[in-house]
Order: C-alpha cells, then structure tokens, then sequence
C-alpha cells in the first residue's frame, strides 16, 4: 500500500519496487563477493527509504516476499 | 518546511496510527516465529493497541540480562542469527550490571542510520555541511549513527575519535566545520579548553548546529554551550537497547523532541501504578520498536522520565507527538534528602548559573546522622574573601532554588574529572556509610 500523500508519483514507486525486487533476485543468485556486498547494502537502503515514503512492503525478511504495492 | 521523509512526518494522525498497527502486527508475528524468548512473552491474537499494552508485559532490564545470561553474547532474545548481523553494540555497563548486547543486521543499520538523518534534516543540517563528531567510536552504539548519517546525507564527516580536545577545538577553527556532535558534558569540556587555547568559539569557529545528546541537562547547560560556540543546541536521543534514534528536537518549538513514530510505539505510564498518564503529565517511557528485525523490543521499561504533548502544540507540521524536554532524567536519578527530591540537573541548573563555575561534582553524604550535599567546585583562581563570597553565595542559591543548605567546597582548577561521556556528577554516598 502507498500512503495518499506521497511526494512520489505512482510510476516512481513501481520503478523503485521494481529495483528492489531486481536487487532481491541478483541477492539470491550473484557469486561475486563485491557485487553481492553493494547489493546487500543497496537493498538496505532502498527498503528503509521506501519505508519512509509510507510505501508497504516486506517488514520483515522472510514474512512477506511477494512485493505488495 | 522541509522534511527528511516528508510522508511519514506529515501523515494524518488516523492513518498514522493505522499505520503503526500493521507494523506492530507484522513485528509480533516476527518474533514469535523466529525468537525463543519474544514467543513465550507475547500472547497470541492480540486484537488492538489497547489490547497490546493489556496483556504483553513489561520489559524489564532484567528480564533481558537473564536472556542474555541464557547463552551469551546475546541469548535467546534475537529474531535472527547473529550470524546475519553486521555491527555489534553493547551498554557500558556501569551500573555493576554485566553490559546489554545488541548486533545489527545491514537493514537494521539502514534504519538506524535513517533516524538520524531524519533528525539531522530536522535540524538544518544540509549536503554542503561539514560535521565534526566528538565521540569515542567504540562498543558504545552512541554517535556512530551520526557518523553514517552525515556520510548518507551527503555532508562530509569528520571522525575525531582519537584526538583530544585541544585538537578538536583546532579542527573546528580551521576547517570552519558547522555541525557538531557531542554529549553537553563533553560540550562544556571543549568550551574550556577553547578559553584555556585563547580561542573565542563563538568568533573564530563557524559550528552553528550542536546536537548534543545521550545525557539530561540542564537550560543553564544548554543556554552557555549557545553562547559559547554561538550555534543552536538540538536534542536528540536512542538507546543501544532500541538500536536507532527515537526522538530529535525540531527548529519550529525549543525542547520539543518529536517521537519517530513510524519507527516506535511510546506509551508513558505511571511510575507506581503502571497505568498510562495524559498528555502533560510525567510518566516513565514504555517503548516498543517497530522496524529492527534482529533484536526486537516490546514494551521495554526504560526508566526514562518523560511529558508526552501533541504534536499540534509544534508548528513544525509533524504530526508525530512530542517530548517536551526530551529526557527529563533517570527514575532512579531522584534522591531524597531530608524528604526533598533532588535530580542532577536540579544541581546542574544552580550550579551553571555562577559564570565563576567551570566544573563541579556533588555528593550525598551523612553528617552526623544528617543527611548533606557536599558540592567540590572549581572556579579559577579565586581564593581569599572572593572564594568564601562565591560559596556563600553558591550555598544561598541552593537554598532558595532546591530547598537545602549545601557544604559548598572550593577545589583548584584541573582537580576533578571531566568527562568525554556521560557526566556522573551527582554521587549518593550514603550507602558507603557505616550504618548504625
């Protein structure tokens, strides 16, 4: 869910899920250590930043994969 | 006004606290999956917030040192393997309780780094600022994330852990640095080193935003420290229990410390009774955390004494409620004295009233069956008739401010212990005593 009074437009929140859900699938199957770390650590980042903007998805690692927007 | 996460600063109140529900739902089914110790406190089907604080108990320190106790390092109180944690924290233990320890996985960081930039934001701090952070950067989870949230910001860090104060006062001269991080013990200790140096702060150096948190202080404490370096002090205060920032001062209202609601339930309740108090009344903060996944806390009893207000009496245009003072002290930071409640900051307030006065420490002690309050001061190089008319004057101030007649006692200057931390300046010395 988006909280109404979101500053980001729809399409921007679907391009920042879609990153996130990008990032989740290269978590899952990238090998190289630096890769994987700047993943890792982009991921973090984003999530906490889409909390902020009241967008709803995934509290909690392993409760709820599918990506509700 | 400008927000750090304009949604979550502003969302209106109902959606708000709809909002947190869903949050605080998704954070029990969390901990009672995953951690041993959250599943035998929390109650299944919890149908609402005041169902929550009915029937989850309160969390006490020592219900999470005999967690820890369990299996150290951290128990049987995690969510998570510890294995997934990217920093560990832990109290200092000063108490003589052994310390509490925490870790933090990478999005728990990410939160936790997330507070302070909502804080530092709220503050005035920009991409373009420099900010000098005056902490020890050890095991003590304190300044770090204000380190990382200036990095994330995009301000530019400078971490003087290993220097000392006289290299500090330096750094904020020359590279004319505008933002500060430090406790207001540690404020006051670079004030006078400053004046020993020569420097004038307030003239030669540019910090203009100070946020000075971790401890209670007094507005004596917080008005010199403005004067001195001619900047505005901000509050801002987390605990290593709760692993990020849980309120921070705004520009709009002075001591008011707007709760990160999104990020915390906080209830205030009563001391004795335990029940909740209304807005404008004091009450023992009760906090429950809602977004760290490795360690989770519900209802955790803090001892922090605290006068919750609406966020309509701030025109900031949060809608998150607000401490009005922030910290007011510790509930175990009241003494008794001849059946007169006194705090430290009750002292701290006298004492930083004598411009004379650079650095005290009071203690309780029994007299003669009397129980007295020894003040040390030290006041520069006065001596003779001055010196005796300052302690004269010290003691009458006490008297009219808290009620008691101090033995007040002149010491020379560089005598007592400053502090780069937390100041322990009041010590009850009774226990010590040889009871009867």
């Amino acid at each position: 869910m988006t909280s109404a009074n979101s500053p980001l437009r729809p399409e921007q929140v679907e391009q920042l899920l879609g990153s996130y859900r990008s990032l989740g699938l290269l978590e899952q199957s990238c090998a190289v250590p630096a890769v994987l770390a700047a993943v890792r650590a982009a991921r973090a980042e984003l999530r906490i930043a889409l909390d902020g903007q009241g967008v709803e998805f995934e509290y909690y690692r392993g409760h709820d994969d599918s990506l509700v927007a | 006004m400008e927000y750090w996460n304009s949604t979550a600063e502003t969302m209106p109140r109902q959606e708000l606290e709809q909002w947190k529900w869903r949050r605080l739902q998704a954070a029990m089914d969390h901990a009672r999956r995953l951690s041993p110790f959250w599943r035998e406190r929390l109650p299944e089907n919890i149908t609402s917030m005041a169902d929550y604080a009915a029937r989850v108990p309160l969390l006490r320190k020592a219900d999470l040192l005999a967690a820890e106790a369990a299996s150290p390092p951290y128990g049987t109180w995690p969510s998570l393997d510890p294995a997934l944690g990217v920093r560990h924290h832990q109290t200092s233990g000063t108490s003589g309780n052994p310390p509490i320890r925490t870790f933090d996985t990478e999005r728990d960081w990410a939160w936790c780094v997330d507070t302070f930039c909502t804080a530092l934001h709220s503050m005035g701090v920009r991409p373009h600022h420099k900010g000098l952070v005056a902490f020890g950067y050890g095991l003590f989870a304190g300044f770090w994330g204000m380190h990382y949230g200036l990095e994330r910001m995009g301000a530019t860090v400078i971490p003087a852990g290993g220097l000392d104060s006289r290299s500090r006062v330096r750094l904020l001269v020359d590279y004319q640095i505008e933002v500060l991080g430090l406790t207001p013990s540690y404020a006051m200790r670079l004030i006078e080193t400053a004046r020993e140096m020569g420097i004038d702060l307030a003239r030669e150096a540019n910090v203009q935003i100070i946020l000075a948190g971790a401890e209670p202080r007094s507005a004596f404490t917080t008005r010199t420290i403005e004067e001195a370096f001619g900047a505005r002090v901000f509050n801002a205060a987390g605990t290593t229990e709760f692993g990020g920032v849980f309120m921070f001062e705004c520009t709009a209202r002075r001591e008011a410390c707007h709760i990160i609601e999104p990020s915390c339930i906080e209830e205030v309740l009563d001391p004795v009774t335990e029940q909740p108090v209304g807005y404008g009344e004091e009450g023992v903060r009760v906090t429950t955390g809602l977004n760290r996944e490795g360690m989770q806390l519900f209802r955790h009893w803090t001892e922090d004494v605290v006068v919750k207000r609406p966020h309509s009496e701030c025109g900031c245009g949060r809608t998150w409620d607000f401490y009005d003072g922030g910290i007011l002290r510790r509930v175990d930071d009241m003494r008794k004295i001849r059946g007169v409640s006194i705090t430290p900051v009750m002292i701290e307030d006298v004492l930083r009233g004598f411009d004379e006065v650079n650095e005290f420490h009071s203690s309780i002690r029994t007299v003669r069956g009397l129980d007295t309050i020894h003040v040390k001061v030290e006041a520069g190089d006065i001596s003779g008739e001055a010196a005796e008319r300052l302690c004269g004057r010290i003691t009458e101030e006490f008297k009219r401010e808290i009620g008691i007649r101090p033995q007040v006692e002149l010491t020379p200057a560089g005598s007592l212990p400053r502090s780069k931390w937390k100041a322990a300046r009041l010590h009850d010395e009774r226990e010590l005593a040889p009871q009867a």
